[in-house]
């Protein structure tokens, strides 16, 4: 599959199917058993290194786990977004000025700067995933990898956090890739729906025609009946 | 960025009481910093740190070391029915300690006896006695018990077992204390007994922590077993402290391989077995 640059593409299929395992693929947290990883023509495959450590700073992730640094603060946290930009062998972390702007504007950006100071396991989880996008934004990404960004979260937060996201995508012109468990939200939120069924992609289309037909294919059974 | 005039000051007030909290606390690592580097120099003097005394004090080392380039392995098979005494007064010393430490370690954690006062009371008292049992050193039991039994290995038996209740009863009700308390939620929820609880549900989460930390103690034991011999309480000590006294450093020099080996052994498979369960 291809992903074009400024789309918001999400995917779905049943637990299990390889959602997490594709977006892992993509900054090689896993690295695929079979085919290739490309970003502008470049093969990632087998990058290292330093080739990787770039790679991977211009695709920033969104856990559904948030997976903040839970005994930091939450400025702290956001700043852990500018390490890729900084030279490997330092090894106290010291952030310029810039830095600093940079992730107090994502907190701003996330409306979550007032609890800059608190740690980040006293926040709710809504508010967490915000920093954790906020942290994401910091790195300033091409691409952002959403796996499963609101698996965790209440129905009205689950909005509240992809608001944000599709405002990444349509004012910042971040690519996004977001795995997610609820179809609703994926016909509300992508341009573009992949189907996974195990480890295979079953449907790949708009949303509006995700029909009858395909949901049975990508689930076996048509749900609410 | 589209920020009006506003929520742009808002943001440099955040980021001014940011920096302001920052330097406070680089101002108190400081203080800290200053407070322990005078620490470490006042224990520097008290302790008459001196790596000139070390060297003018080599030669004398030297005398030891000649003795140790040539060991004696004579005596090999007295030491190693010694070493298997000092292994013998570990495993059971051990054992026992578990067996008894085992259910200590459930009323001793705070999480499942910290739920009401009664509970609060049992909990707090055997964490003192268990703290008082571990802040006595196992050689000074060793010397209790010979005085009470006579020289031999069996004090030593019972000496390492007190220790081994105090330190296992510890390290089980921390295991017990970082449980998943969901699986215990659940399993209450059926209507289940409080002892059913634990048997079925926070026992299956701390057994492979309790092995990992028996093994630890049995390494502790092994190494306390080895010195016990010293105050009478059978094992590899007691041969241990006679070629040090009579200056025979060549048979020294076996005692000390031969302790080497074994506690090699030991740490790697147990290492080993760790690996294995967690």
């Amino acid at each position: 599959m291809q992903v074009v640059r400024g789309q918001f593409v999400c995917v779905i299929g049943p637990s299990g199917s390889g959602k997490s395992t594709l977006l892992r693929c993509l900054n090689r947290l896993i690295d695929p058993s079979a085919g290739r990883v490309l970003l502008d023509g470049t093969d990632l495959t087998h990058a290292r290194g330093a080739e990787l450590r770039i790679a991977r700073r211009r695709m920033a992730m969104v856990f559904q786990q948030f997976n903040l640094v839970r005994r930091s603060t939450v400025l702290k946290n956001v700043l852990t977004g500018r390490l890729g930009h900084q030279a490997g062998w330092r090894l106290l972390p010291t952030f310029s000025r810039a830095d600093r702007e940079l992730a107090w504007r994502s907190l701003q950006r996330l409306e979550i700067e007032d609890k800059a100071l608190a740690r980040a396991d006293s926040l709710s989880g809504g508010q967490q995933q915000r920093v954790a996008i906020a942290r994401a934004l910091a790195q300033q990404p091409e691409i952002i990898l959403a796996d499963e960004p609101v698996a965790s979260l209440d129905p009205e937060t689950a909005l509240v956090v992809m608001d944000y996201l599709r405002d990444l995508n349509r004012r910042d012109g971040i690519t996004l890739v977001c795995s997610i468990h609820h179809l609703e939200l994926a016909k509300r939120y992508a341009d573009r729906i992949v189907a996974m069924r195990r480890g295979q992609v079953v449907y790949d289309g708009a949303p509006s025609a995700l029909d009858d037909a395909a949901y049975r294919k990508i689930y076996g059974r048509l749900g609410y009946d | 960025m589209a920020a009006s005039d506003t929520t742009d000051r808002r943001l440099a007030e955040l980021m001014a009481a940011a920096s302001a909290r920052a330097r406070l606390e680089t101002g108190r690592n400081l203080i800290l910093a200053v407070a322990f580097l005078a620490l470490v120099g006042f224990t520097y003097n008290r302790t008459e740190f001196s790596l000139p005394a070390l060297v003018t004090g080599a030669h004398n080392m030297t005398r030891i070391l000649a003795g140790f380039a040539h060991p004696d392995p004579a005596p090999l098979q007295l030491v190693l029915k010694a070493v298997a005494e000092t292994l013998e007064t570990a495993i059971l010393g051990t054992t026992i300690g578990a067996v008894i430490a085992v259910p200590l370690s459930f009323v001793a954690a705070r999480n499942l006896m910290g739920r009401n006062p009664a509970g609060t009371g049992v909990y707090l008292l055997v964490r003192m006695l268990m703290s008082v049992i571990r802040a006595v050193p196992t050689l000074f039991w060793g010397l209790l018990f010979v005085t009470a039994i006579g020289i031999g290995p069996f004090p030593g038996v019972l000496a390492v077992t007190v220790f081994s209740i105090g330190l296992m009863s510890k390290l089980f009700s921390e295991a017990i204390e970082a449980i998943d308390w969901g699986q215990v939620e659940a399993l209450t929820a059926t209507g289940a007994t409080p002892v059913q609880v634990v048997v079925n549900g926070v026992f299956p989460q701390v057994t492979p922590y309790m092995i990992a930390h028996l093994l630890y103690t049995f390494e502790v034991n092994v190494h306390s077993a080895t010195i016990l011999g010293i105050v009478g309480a059978g094992g590899i000590g007691f041969l241990f402290f006679q070629y040090i006294e009579q200056f025979q450093y060549s048979q020294e020099a076996t005692v000390l391989i031969v302790v080497v080996l074994m506690t090699m052994i030991i740490d790697y498979s147990s290492a080993a077995v760790r690996r294995r369960i967690i």
